[in-house]
Formats: C-alpha cells, structure tokens, sequence
C-alpha cells in the first residue's frame, strides 16, 4: 500500500509538471488579453475541482444522516470524508478568489467588483468556513449532524455560482462548459492537463485528511471506553 | 504588471496548497505520536 502512495505521488507531480509547461508554454497567446490569459488553466481546473469537492461534502454529509443510526461506524467514515471534501474544496476556493483579482486588475482594471459571479463565490467560501467554524466550536454528540446539515444547505449555492453567469448580467466570462463561452480548439489541451493534474493532487490530498480524520475518531472511541472502564473499576 | 500577475497568482496557489499539505503533516506526525503512545496499528482497517 505505501508504494501506492508514493507512485500516486510521483504521478501528480509529473502530472503538475506536465500541465504547468502546458499552461505557459504550450497553450496559443490569447489574442486581446496576452499572457495573463495563462492564469485561466488553473483558475478554471481549481473552480471546477471546488465544486467537486463540495459535492462530494455534500453527498457524504447526506450518507452521514442516512447512515447515522442504521450504521453508526459508517456514518463516522462519512462524517469524515464530508470534513475532507469541504477542507479540500474550501483550500481549492481561496486559491480561485485569489486568481481570480490577480487575472482581474490588468484585464478589467479592477481587483473586484460585486457582480453575481464573484459575490456568490465569495458567499460560497464564507458558507464553507462556517461549517468548519461548526466543525471546530459545536460541542456535543449533534455537532457532526449540525455539520451535516450546515454541508447540505450551503451545497446549494453551488449551483448559483455555476449557473450565475447564465442567470443575471455579470462582468465575469460566461462558461466555457455548457454556456456562451467559447475555447479555441488549441487551448483546450492545456485546460484537461490542468483539470487532471490538480485532481490528481486534490484527491491526494483529501485522501490524506479522511485517514487523519478516521484515525482521530479511532482514538477518540479508545478514549472515550478506557474512561467508561476506569468508571466501571471504581464502582463497587 | 501582467506577467508580474500571472506569476504571483501561480507562487501563491502553490503557497496555499503547500501550506495546506504542511498542516496535514503536522496533524499526522500528532496523530501517529498519540498512536505509538497507545500501542496502536500502524494502519487503520
């Protein structure tokens, strides 16, 4: 199994490597924006990967009520991988609304503005840090329904950062999958390299937070039944 | 100012993901040190 770690390693490295020359060294100029146009391939692969992520939070976090009383064990698995997939997600968020003023200040002369776009992004990011706020801070045995609960309802801003482009005027391009936008040909090698390889990575990285997440729970049952022993000794 | 962008926007999407990757290591060097301290497996089933 640890060889399989490290080879999944090797292969999301390569694969950044891979996507990196292909973003800035492969991929056409952009005609009216220039290079800056560059900072779209990992921009896009980040956004699509936080929606990924989310989703699987909230899937998880649906599996986690379902699974709450039928079978407690599997219900702390997808506690924990609902806290993966939104610690995942959420890290993939910040990196988007960094990018995204960073691309925006010398294409719109503007580091933001308050566009339906940008704004439910932002909500989105805010919805995330308070369910690991709930996360950190509820005590007591409902904090990982109250959790669950928080994932579900904030999922549905998902949808409104997708579609807001579609929905209501914003400054922000129109999508490149399933909208107005529209890629040349030649640009869309870089942005599936991109996709694959910060999957890659992301993956990587949730797996890492559900098995830390699982073995924390481990030692808080182990804790929790040698203090119910101890009792049980001092009583007569 | 464009290229400047484009390469601060790549250094701190970097800087985000490693410092995430930097904190679950930290997590985990504490959970394996509570591990060892309790005479836990090594790997979880």
């Amino acid at each position: 199994m640890k060889w399989m770690r490290w080879m999944w390693l090797a292969g999301t490295l390569a694969l950044l490597g891979v996507a990196y020359h292909q973003a800035m060294y492969v991929a056409p100029t952009e005609a009216t924006m220039g290079d800056i146009q560059r900072i779209f391939y990992y921009h896009f692969a980040s956004a699509m990967l936080t929606f990924l992520f989310f989703f699987i939070s909230f899937a998880a976090s649906i599996s986690f009520l379902w699974l709450r009383h039928r079978n407690p064990l599997g219900a702390l698995s997808a506690d924990a991988l609902a806290l993966a997939g939104a610690e995942v997600g959420l890290v993939f968020c910040t990196t988007v609304l960094i990018q995204g003023p960073l691309w925006a200040r010398p294409v719109w002369g503007i580091w933001w503005t308050w566009d339906a776009r940008l704004t439910s992004t932002l909500v989105m990011w805010l919805i995330y840090c308070s369910y690991l706020l709930v996360r950190r801070f509820a005590a007591g045995p409902q904090m990982q329904t109250l959790a669950a609960v928080v994932a579900i309802f904030g999922y549905v801003d998902v949808p409104i950062v997708y579609y807001s482009t579609t929905w209501w005027r914003t400054q922000h391009p129109s999508r490149v999958i399933g909208g107005d936008g529209s890629l040349d040909p030649s640009m869309w090698p870089p942005v599936w390299w991109n996709l694959a390889a910060w999957l890659a990575w992301g993956l990587m990285i949730m797996m890492a937070r559900f098995v830390i997440e699982r073995r924390r729970q481990i030692q808080e049952q182990d804790a929790a039944l040698s203090a119910l022993e101890a009792s049980l000794e001092v009583m007569p | 100012m464009a290229h400047r962008h484009l390469v601060l926007a790549y250094v701190l999407t970097w800087v985000i993901q490693l410092g995430y990757a930097g904190i679950l290591a930290s997590k985990w060097r504490k959970i394996r040190r509570a591990d060892t301290h309790r005479g836990a497996p090594d790997r979880i089933s």
